[in-house]
């Protein structure tokens, strides 16, 4: 009797205790009960984890209690331009795995991606997109902001909001980010912040400390900033790992330093900034030290630049390489009170001409700067004009000869070192850009661009020849050539064909990649071979420049490749897909081009004005954008003028306005008469460019038609052409592609690539915007 | 000889005149993104905050911050000749004398000296009841020198 009444007291406590609370899951998805993000947050209990699967969303979002929010196949939450689009005002919120785009343009309100101004979130693995301000940390500290991707509004920079803030977020982590073409990362009133492994480019301050304390920064790449950080009126902070690559805007530092206390910066690398370390009255207090160590300081303009009543630095174990100046006073006086030396060891000057008698790594020699020329320069800014001209070298050497007109020493290391100083633990798998390495990759990297230069190359006989003719005329086309040199004279071509290939034949091992290809090119055509990746595109270019054994007849301008290849080759243009990534300057590719192909240097320098490259005559090609790359390989195509160009996949790896200008200098080439022929699997680049397709699939032509009789597949997108006012051309065409269009400009129209879903979206982005759209129609185009 | 003394009075006193000529001064034109801040360095940017001098031989300094304006003046005492400042809401120039001054720290100005201008008391007002803060003519401004937002 006993156990049942205990059984039945259990039941009836067990019924009426409630179960446990479970932090509970909702989802949110176009075809759920929960379509909303906001419904279900107003229905979710703090602690919730919300699932929100793929779909676009309707911004403004606001969190207004602790909840996770989990993105799944990159859920979109679009602003519609207007206001912040997500605003967290709880604390502990996680949100991963969204796009959030389209915030508004206030900058009075500080319209924002996402608004967190409250403790403890973390913000991980976000695309940003076209939002003024991206991350924004208001009163918000303890927050996590990890692997987003942030991409400010398509805006002139000095419109564009910040890619990340915080303010008044002290022990805030930034970690592992990617923020591009935004102002600033700004940090406010934000102290212990810990800014690590991320990188940031084309923004104006890579990264702005204000009034922030006890902060690390370390292993993050700044690059193609105004200025690679800014460190302003703050203490105790460390710089370290550090790449600074090419911040050469305004101001154009590597790093700046404005009255702040007790900086440590070791083991960064400066290189080719305009200034790698920029230091103004710093530190600013009394009885604090900065400390700058263990960086590589290369080839910048400035190796450091330094307010003249800067003291109470610490310079010393730097290894100064190669810049232009290597250290100097701004506006004249010296660096007597920076500390160039402790313990007997000072800095590496790469310009150092003392000796080290007893092999203890120590110059026994001070280091001085005191060039006359810098020493006037200071004086007068508008000689440096002058700076490294034969009159400044003159001045300097006479300086030296004549010990009475030695200017004082700007500054002097006592303890120079003679060899450099390790090689820091950088980001960027990057080896030290000793002579010897740079010895070592030229010949790697000549060896790496032979391909190139052979192709580019003219038969030596045909070089001699030329020199002792009148220098060609500059029309670009020469088809029936009537010059008196061995070369063209074998490959004088008729209106018959350019290119006639008959049965070819390819096999890669037991792969077969072109199978009985057929075709014929003539004089002034551009033909487009056109498939999908893997079609056998590129094994066709290749066999036409005999590059590669083939069966089947090939004949260019009436010769074989295989058999007489250099005298074919001399005829032909090639670009390839990606220019080998060279060290060599444009000046320096473009000068032994020319030379291997018998053109004066002066109409080569001509050449390089038609495609807009003249300005970088000085600059490493790697160092051009892919445009410019892509230019600079049609340029050196066109060296001596070859009648036939052949390219393959001209636009691959190009933006929107790089690819523009491409297919325009092409067009204008084949409406100058060139024969063209190249590999696209492009549809965009075929209008823009193809007079003639052949659409290959697993190495055999399967159609063959004019541009303008494009075969249609079946589930296609489709190009929605639009018809605008001249002056909204270019900001629709922004607006549209930071919305993930592709767009690609015609005149006065846009063509916009539309997925079947998207179609009515383009006009609804553009109506928020106020442009109007004057007229439009739909094309079909192919969904490759 | 009337003629040379005419002759003479003129070569006389067109130098004169042309001396005394008074020099129009007016805004400068800043090339956003590009100008930098005379006292702080920075690059100018927002338009809003944007300010500028010119002394009494027509040297024109550029502020981004109408408080680096300020902390210039006290550094640097030419003979200064007129000030410019521009209004928040229209981001048009306006003599600084003019203009009604909001100095709150919830006006967020590049150097974080909070400070924003208004050519119309009542708009000024308007920001005031907004986001509080003390509403100053330049006068007042002047005599109060601006402090750093945050000293370490």
């Amino acid at each position: 009797m006993h156990r049942l009444v205990l059984a039945a007291t259990l039941t009836v406590l067990l019924l009426l205790t409630p179960p446990p609370v479970h932090a509970s899951e909702l989802i949110v998805c176009p075809d759920c009960s929960l379509r909303q993000i906001q419904e279900a947050i107003a229905t979710a209990p703090a602690g919730a984890t919300i699932r929100v699967r793929g779909g676009v969303y309707v911004g403004r979002v606001v969190i207004d209690r602790p909840l996770t929010l989990y993105g799944e196949n990159w859920p979109v939450i679009d602003g519609g331009g207007q206001g912040t689009v997500i605003h967290v005002a709880a604390p502990r919120v996680h949100i991963e795995g969204f796009i959030v785009r389209g915030s508004g343009t206030s900058h009075d309100r500080e319209d924002t991606g996402i608004l967190v101004t409250a403790p403890g979130a973390q913000i991980v693995g976000n695309q940003v997109l076209d939002s003024l301000f991206g991350i924004q940390l208001l009163n918000a500290p303890g927050a996590l902001v990890q692997a987003n991707r942030i991409v400010g509004k398509p805006l002139p920079e000095p419109q564009r909001g910040d890619g990340i803030k915080l303010w008044y977020s002290p022990g805030t982590h930034i970690v592992d980010n990617r923020v591009e073409d935004s102002r600033d990362v700004i940090v406010w009133y934000s102290d212990h912040t810990l800014f690590r492994n991320n990188v940031v480019e084309r923004g104006r301050y890579g990264l702005h400390f204000m009034y922030s304390q006890e902060s690390v920064i370390e292993g993050n790449v700044l690059r193609d900033n105004s200025v690679g950080i800014y460190l302003m009126y703050g203490a105790r902070q460390t710089v370290r790992r550090n790449v600074f690559f090419h911040n050469r805007g305004p101001s154009g530092y590597g790093l700046a330093l404005k009255e702040t206390d007790g900086v440590l910066a070791e083991g960064n690398l400066f290189l080719r900034n305009r200034v790698g370390i920029y230091i103004d009255n710093s530190p600013i207090s009394e009885g604090v030290t900065n400390r700058i160590t263990g960086n590589w300081i290369a080839y910048n303009d400035v190796g450091l630049l330094i307010s003249p009543a800067t003291r109470s630095n610490l310079i010393i174990g730097n290894t100064l390489l190669e810049n232009l100046e290597q250290a100097a006073p701004q506006g004249g006086g010296t660096l007597d009170r920076i500390a160039w030396a402790e313990a007997g060891r000072g800095n590496f000057w790469s310009d150092y001409v003392g000796y080290d008698a007893d092999r203890n790594g120590i110059g026994d020699l001070p280091y001085q700067n005191r060039a006359l020329s810098s020493v006037l320069t200071d004086r007068s800014p508008l000689l440096a004009f002058f700076r490294f001209s034969l009159a400044a070298s003159a001045l300097d050497l006479a300086a030296r000869a004549v010990p009475l007109f030695q200017p004082a020493p700007r500054f002097t290391d006592p303890a120079p070192l003679v060899h450099s100083t390790p090689w820091p633990d950088l980001p960027w798998n990057l080896s030290p850009p000793s002579r010897i390495h740079a010895l070592l990759s030229l010949a790697l990297l000549t060896a790496a661009a032979l391909p190139l230069l052979l192709i580019l190359r003219r038969p030596p006989r045909f070089v001699l020849a030329q020199a002792t003719t009148a220098p060609r005329a500059p029309a670009p086309v020469v088809l029936a050539s009537t010059t008196p040199s061995v070369a063209t004279a074998a490959c004088t071509v008729t209106d018959a064909a350019v290119v006639e290939v008959r049965g070819l034949t390819k096999y890669f091992g037991d792969r077969l990649v072109l199978d009985h290809v057929s075709f014929i090119v003539r004089p002034g055509e551009a033909l487009a071979l056109w498939g999908p990746n893997g079609a056998g595109k590129t094994t066709i270019l290749r066999c036409l420049l005999g590059r590669t054994a083939y069966t089947g007849t090939v004949t260019v301008f009436g010769h074989s490749p295989l058999e007489d290849g250099p005298a074919v080759r001399a005829q032909i243009g090639y670009v390839p897909q990606q220019l080998p990534l060279l060290d060599l300057t444009t000046g320096e590719l473009l000068t032994t081009v020319a030379r291997l192909r018998g053109e004066p240097l002066e109409r080569a320098w001509e050449r390089l004005g038609v495609f807009g490259l003249q300005q970088t005559w000085y600059q490493p090609v790697r160092t051009l954008s892919g445009g410019m790359q892509q230019r600079l390989a049609l340029a050196l195509a066109t060296i001596g003028d070859p009648p036939l160009l052949l390219l393959d996949e001209p636009t691959a790896n190009l933006d929107v306005t790089a690819r523009e200008e491409l297919l325009s200098t092409l067009r204008e080439l084949r409406e100058s008469g060139r024969t063209i022929i190249f590999a696209s699997h492009r549809s965009d680049d075929i209008w823009h460019l193809a007079t003639r397709v052949l659409r290959l699939e697993a190495g055999r032509i399967v159609a063959e038609s004019g541009a303008a009789a494009l075969p249609i597949r079946y589930n296609v997108h489709q190009s929605l052409i639009l018809e605008l006012d001249v002056d909204t051309l270019q900001p629709a065409t922004h607006l549209l592609t930071a919305h993930g269009f592709a767009v690609y400009r015609e005149d006065q129209r846009l063509r916009v690539i539309v997925p079947p879903q998207r179609k009515a979206e383009p006009f609804y982005l553009l109506a928020r915007l106020g442009i109007q759209v004057r007229d439009f129609w739909l094309e079909a185009t192919d969904g490759w | 000889m009337r003629r040379r003394q005419l002759l003479l009075t003129f070569l006389v006193t067109l130098p004169l005149a042309a001396c005394q000529r008074k020099r129009e001064l007016s805004p400068p034109q800043i090339r956003y993104g590009r100008d930098t801040c005379a006292e702080c360095g920075m690059i100018l940017s927002d338009s809003r905050f944007a300010a500028a001098a010119a002394t009494a031989n027509g040297e024109t300094y550029l502020f981004d911050d109408i408080g680096c304006l300020l902390i210039y003046r006290q550094k640097h005492q030419p003979a200064w000749a007129a000030h410019w400042v521009h209004d928040l809401d229209t981001q048009s120039w306006l003599p600084a004398e003019s203009a009604w001054y909001l100095v709150s720290t919830n006006v967020r100005s590049p150097m974080g000296y909070g400070i924003a201008a208004f050519a119309n008391q009542n708009a000024a007002q308007q920001r005031q009841t907004e986001l509080g803060g003390d509403l100053l003519p330049w006068e007042q401004l002047l005599a109060r020198p601006p402090q750093r937002p945050r000293h370490h």
